[in-house]
């Protein structure tokens, strides 16, 4: 009888042991399956992401089409303002607001489609303020083909032989690549003037020729260096009461605004 | 108990990362010039570079803010009851924010070719969160609840009711 009771005892024992065990099994894969489902699931959202982040790295801004509209949103901003080489507003602005730039430079590119568009839409417009662009390199000094520097400048500058440098330098950044990498070749420049509303390409192409252009980009550099400005943009606003402390990087327009006032 | 000291750990790393996060994203609405950087690259900080690089933003949305959200959900199962559940849900969060910032790492590198040292913290501290998450999620909590692994549903007298309040 006691020898019955203890096999039961033992069977018992048994079937508890080998129930723990496969319930720690079906515990264990469930735990796998549940880790494997939500690494897919993040892996998932992980290649979505990625397929949007990549697909804005390649550079649809450089067709000819793209430089168009560019050109064309840029032409209706400067729409109405007088341009003179490199000075965007009025002649007879009291204020000066000077901008040390690199075309490459993707800070620039924030500040001209920033603070810097509320500028020109507010006391440039209203002739308040005059804007002029010289060139400082650094971001193009970084790419892989640093010697075009003086050649994208004068780009700009030669524009302003037909009143359009202001419309050539907003398209440029309009149009801007990646920093650090070689999409700035002859073939852009080019996209760029073919793209201005009423820049007649062949006059364009000879000013580009002229090394007055260039000299002028080695004159600005040369300007800058005698200050200390080593960053771009750099921004010097002068007038009627003096000198404003220079705005290093980009900047909001209430800056803009307080500077101007300080000097007015 | 090593459980609870990864999820310690954790809350206090998700804390870092959110602040980090939260600054980039505040600077990215103030402007870059406030960005603290000791990196310089093309007459600009190298943050500067990177964050205003075509890789900052996805969809338009500046990849800051979608860090700072990710930290928050992070946050938010590290705060919630310790279950099964919550853990697999820190480690979809932390596999999510690992991923994305390993591959922003390498647009740094490849592409950018400048580093941003905000953004580099924030991938370690993703890395660590990841790695603890996979480890606390193998390793369960001391009183794992089988009856989350069965069809029943919980039963609230095996229900762990450990959480951060109630240890603070």
């Amino acid at each position: 009888m006691a020898s019955r009771t203890r096999q039961k005892e033992e069977a018992r024992q048994r079937r508890l042991v080998e129930e723990q065990a496969q319930a720690e099994r079906a515990r264990r894969t469930r735990r796998l399956q549940m880790l494997g489902g939500v690494v897919l699931a993040a892996v998932a959202v992980i290649a979505v992401a990625i397929a949007i982040s990549s697909s804005g790295s390649s550079s649809p801004k450089a067709t000819p089409a793209a430089f168009k509209s560019a050109a064309s949103k840029v032409d209706s901003q400067l729409s109405g303002i007088p341009q003179s080489g490199v000075t965007l507003g009025s002649p007879s602005a009291k204020v000066t607001v000077t901008e040390y730039g690199d075309l490459q430079c993707p800070i620039c590119r924030d500040f001209a489609l920033g603070a810097g568009g509320q500028l020109v839409s507010g006391e440039i417009k209203q002739g308040k303020a005059k804007l002029v662009y010289k060139s400082l390199e650094t971001a193009t000094g970084n790419s892989p083909n640093p010697n075009i520097f003086p050649t994208q400048q004068a780009a700009a500058n030669a524009a302003g032989a037909q009143q359009k440098a202001w419309n050539y330098i907003l398209t440029f950044y309009n149009s801007q690549g990646q920093e650090g990498t070689a999409y700035v070749n002859q073939n852009f420049l080019d996209g760029i003037a073919k793209s201005i509303p009423g820049l007649n390409f062949s006059a364009w192409q000879t000013a580009s020729a002229d090394p007055k252009y260039t000299q002028q980009v080695q004159s600005d550099q040369q300007t800058a260096a005698g200050h200390g400005y080593n960053s771009t943009p750099t921004l010097v606003i002068s007038g009627p009461k003096g000198q404003a402390q220079p705005i290093v990087g980009n900047t909001d327009y209430g800056t803009l605004q307080s500077a101007i006032k300080s000097v007015s | 108990m090593a459980s609870v000291r990864l999820r310690r750990v954790m809350i206090v790393l998700t804390v870092i990362g959110l602040a980090v996060a939260t600054y980039l994203t505040v600077v990215h609405y103030v402007g870059f010039s406030a960005l603290a950087c000791t990196g310089g690259h093309g007459g600009h900080s190298s943050c500067q570079t990177v964050q205003s690089s075509q890789w900052s933003k996805l969809a338009g949305v500046p990849v800051a803010l979608i860090g700072l959200i990710g930290y928050v959900a992070i946050l938010g199962s590290l705060l919630f009851r310790d279950r099964e559940e919550t853990r697999l849900a820190t480690l979809g969060f932390t596999t999510i924010g690992f991923g994305f910032s390993a591959y922003l790492t390498y647009r740094e590198a490849a592409s950018i070719h400048a580093y941003c040292e905000w953004c580099l913290s924030s991938a370690v501290i993703l890395t660590i969160l990841f790695g603890c998450a996979i480890a606390r999620f193998l390793i369960g909590s001391p009183q794992t609840p089988d009856h989350l692994l069965n069809d029943d549903g919980p039963s609230p007298e095996s229900e762990p009711e450990e959480t951060v309040v109630s240890r603070a």
